[in-house]
């Protein structure tokens, strides 16, 4: 199943968290605490952002990150690849480009079709990233709604 | 000051409400959307939409905004006083936008904000 991994999900936590405090170094140690995230995975990830160019580092005592700039021109397609392996060759454990099934390839070519369109900086950036989705307003009343018939029924004389 | 919907976004919300109370979930007439922020998001608080029909409560805002009754308690109302919420259908999902010119920082994870 394509779901976006731990990994991806602390990357865009801090990548998020550097777009939000852009114009100033934020430590690693911050951005755990902030977003309770593991101190050490999450500076492996920091580093390996740094490789790619999607964060800079400044050394020192006041050290730590800033977010570079362009984020825009980044794709969550990259930023899978820059932390796990090509998502053409995770989808179906081989290259999309192997034998397989064609209707499997052609949903393997949408799929990453849509990863390749989402940019990171429309998952990060304040007033563009979706605060609350819409399903989580429909989920909330059922629920809501479920539990209300459950007491009604519960209350009915027997 | 208050909370505005924008047209898309109440458009939205009266279609759930619609759909919902074809399900059953209450009269659509009594329909209101709850607005509020909790605590659990990393930064203290995250945004809540919720629809109820409860009457307004003593320590409630109530408020119209395109046609959709919106219920706020007041704890909620100290940080969404002045809040647009926007409705964005877009290749990375569906759902509402806060605008909110109280937020200071907000957090990473998407869902929360410090004010």
């Amino acid at each position: 199943m394509l779901c976006v991994s731990k990994k991806v999900d602390y990357a865009l936590s801090a990548l998020s968290f550097l777009a939000v405090h852009a114009g100033r170094v934020c430590s690693a140690r911050e951005i755990a605490e902030t977003h309770n995230l593991p101190l050490p995975r999450l500076m492996n990830l920091l580093k390996r952002l740094h490789r790619k160019g999607l964060v800079r580092s400044v050394r020192g005592v006041r050290g730590g990150y800033h977010v570079s700039e362009g984020l825009d021109r980044v794709s969550l397609y990259e930023l899978i690849t820059i932390l796990e392996v090509d998502p053409a060759h995770r989808l179906n454990g081989e290259a999309i480009e192997g034998n397989g099934f064609g209707p499997v390839q052609a949903l393997q070519y949408r799929l990453i079709g849509f990863l390749k369109s989402v940019s990171i900086a429309d998952l990060i950036v304040p007033g563009r990233r979706i605060d609350v989705p819409l399903e989580r307003v429909r989920a909330t009343k059922r629920k809501h709604h479920k539990q209300q018939t459950r007491l009604e029924a519960s209350l009915q004389p027997a | 000051m208050a909370i505005n919907l924008t047209e898309a976004a109440a458009s939205e919300i009266k279609k759930i409400i619609e759909d919902q109370a074809k399900e059953g979930a209450f009269k659509a007439e009594d329909a209101k959307l709850r607005v509020g922020v909790k605590g659990g998001g990393c930064s203290g608080f995250s945004y809540m939409l919720d629809l109820t029909e409860e009457p307004k409560g003593e320590t409630d805002e109530e408020m119209e905004a395109h046609g959709v009754k919106i219920l706020c308690d007041m704890k909620s109302y100290l940080y969404l006083n002045g809040v647009e919420i926007d409705f964005k259908d877009e290749v990375m999902g569906r759902g509402f936008v806060f605008k909110n010119p109280n937020a200071t920082s907000t957090c990473g994870c998407g869902s929360s904000f410090q004010a």
